[in-house]
């Protein structure tokens, strides 16, 4: 068989790819086009937002809850608060998606706190991931690619500062129980999720262009 | 009582509040140092979509499609009460009057209550039993809908008059595959057979190979227990722009540039 050497002409890096930066621009465009038509009481708007968020909204769940049935629950409260609260939506706060993904997270961590059972072994490793499969392709190949790019990013942190901020965003954990947890000062882990939060920010920025 | 934050204090703590990883009163004292600074509430923000990204790095786990559109029909359901103001039956006291009736009349109107009560409430079970089946229709229907929309559009991936075909090969000419190219829509549909499930901890990932050397990831994917894979990806590429195409066998998740064993290449005629 043959090989593909590291030499060569590189690629176009992921972040540089005009083509999906359109595509997802527009679709934040579509996302906020829908929330107008809940917010006037359509409720096919809702079903729309439905189809382009909810595998994304389900992986979130499932990985933080790691209970299927748990996770359609917080699918359709994710939603349905979306519904109830689609006219406080504040867009200069961030993208739809990016306030759908708030609300599932911290719907999942409210039941994950309420049955005090954390998935003590979650990582990012051992969750093999399945082949992307959005209801629109163009949606999987945008949402894989900047899976890639975020998890590299994750990759590149120094393992403590990422295992800072894993705990934190995964399960939900403050400041304080993490260094109790880790056992490390509380003023060594704000100084390493201060630092793991700037270099993310750094090492994603070509994603954020796409989100003015 | 924790002090108020001057503004260097509480913009090295934003990253943290972005990621609700602060205490209670550290909140409160945050929050106030926001209420009266532009800059933080700034900062915040683009915390914020720092802190969302996370998300992104979590694998697809997609939904059940058949449990998905169940959950949308729940939804909807309960937007279109919410929309119509559909509020549950209020029970209300009913003030009793003096009868003015003989008494046969009321044990007249007894039974003939009874008798009514039992039909409602069998008119009731079957009405609920129809509302069960119609709401279990409805949600084959989606079902049916979507799946007939996906077949759709893959039709027109591959049929269409411009879709250019490129066939995949390895060298021992198993697996293969057959990639259709259309155009006019920048859809690239694959389907692939023979291929042996990749080891544990890897996966296969489609690679769009341009002449200028550009190798753009078309996605990752995983055959089914039979070997068969269907891909499918969108990206625009100038017709006579495309070089190869590619399956590699990957880390799970993928990577940006391709690091394995080519497992079916092609290029177009």
């Amino acid at each position: 068989m043959e090989t593909y050497g590291q030499s060569g002409t590189l690629g176009t890096a992921p972040g540089e790819r005009r083509g999906e930066v359109t595509e997802e621009s527009s679709r934040d465009s579509a996302d906020l086009a829908l929330l107008d038509r809940m917010r006037a009481g359509d409720e096919r708007g809702l079903a729309e937002l439905y189809d382009r968020w909810s595998d994304r909204v389900h992986s979130l769940a499932e990985h933080l809850l790691r209970d299927a049935r748990d996770a359609e629950d917080i699918v359709e409260e994710t939603f349905w608060q979306a519904w109830r609260s689609a006219a406080r939506y504040d867009a200069a706060r961030g993208a739809v998606g990016t306030w759908l993904l708030t609300i599932c997270r911290s719907r999942a961590l409210d039941k994950l706190r309420a049955r005090r059972r954390r998935p003590e072994d979650a990582s990012l490793d051992d969750s093999p991931p399945v082949a992307d499969s959005a209801a629109d392709p163009a949606d999987a190949v945008v949402a894989g690619e900047t899976g890639r790019i975020v998890r590299a990013a994750l990759k590149e942190l120094p393992s403590e500062q990422r295992q800072a901020l894993e705990l934190a965003y995964f399960r939900g954990l403050s400041q304080s129980e993490i260094a109790e947890k880790t056992g490390q000062p509380l003023g060594t882990i704000k100084t390493r999720m201060r630092l793991a939060m700037n270099k993310l920010r750094e090492r994603l920025a070509p994603l954020r262009e796409v989100h003015p | 009582m924790t002090q108020p934050r001057t503004h260097d204090e509480a913009w090295a703590e934003l990253g943290a509040y972005a990621l609700d990883s602060v205490a209670p009163d550290e909140r409160a004292a945050i929050d106030a140092h926001l209420a009266s600074c532009a800059s933080c509430r700034e900062e915040l923000k683009a915390m914020t979509e720092v802190a969302a990204s996370m998300a992104s790095s979590v694998p697809s786990r997609p939904m059940d499609r058949i449990r998905s559109a169940a959950v949308k029909q729940r939804l909807l359901d309960r937007a279109r009460a919410d929309t119509s103001g559909v509020r549950s039956i209020r029970s209300a006291a009913i003030p009793s009057r003096p009868s003015m009736l003989p008494w046969w009349v009321a044990v007249a109107a007894s039974v003939a209550f009874a008798v009514a009560m039992y039909q409602r409430g069998v008119v009731s079970r079957e009405r609920d039993d129809f509302r069960a089946a119609l709401a279990a229709e409805s949600t084959r229907a989606l079902v049916l809908q979507d799946s007939l929309a996906a077949r759709e559009r893959t039709l027109l991936a591959m049929a269409g008059a411009d879709v250019k075909v490129v066939e995949l090969v390895a060298n021992n000419r198993r697996p293969n595959a057959r990639m259709f190219w259309a155009q006019a829509t920048n859809t690239w549909t694959m389907f692939a057979h023979n291929l042996p499930a990749p080891p544990s901890g890897r996966t296969y990932q489609l690679w769009l190979i341009t002449r200028e050397g550009q190798r753009i990831s078309a996605g990752t994917f995983t055959p089914n227990p039979a070997g068969s894979a269907v891909v499918t990806a969108q990206y625009p590429l100038a017709a006579d722009a495309l070089s190869m195409i590619a399956v590699t066998e990957e880390p799970a998740g993928g990577v940006a540039q391709p690091t394995g064993e080519v497992v079916i290449a092609g290029q177009p005629r």
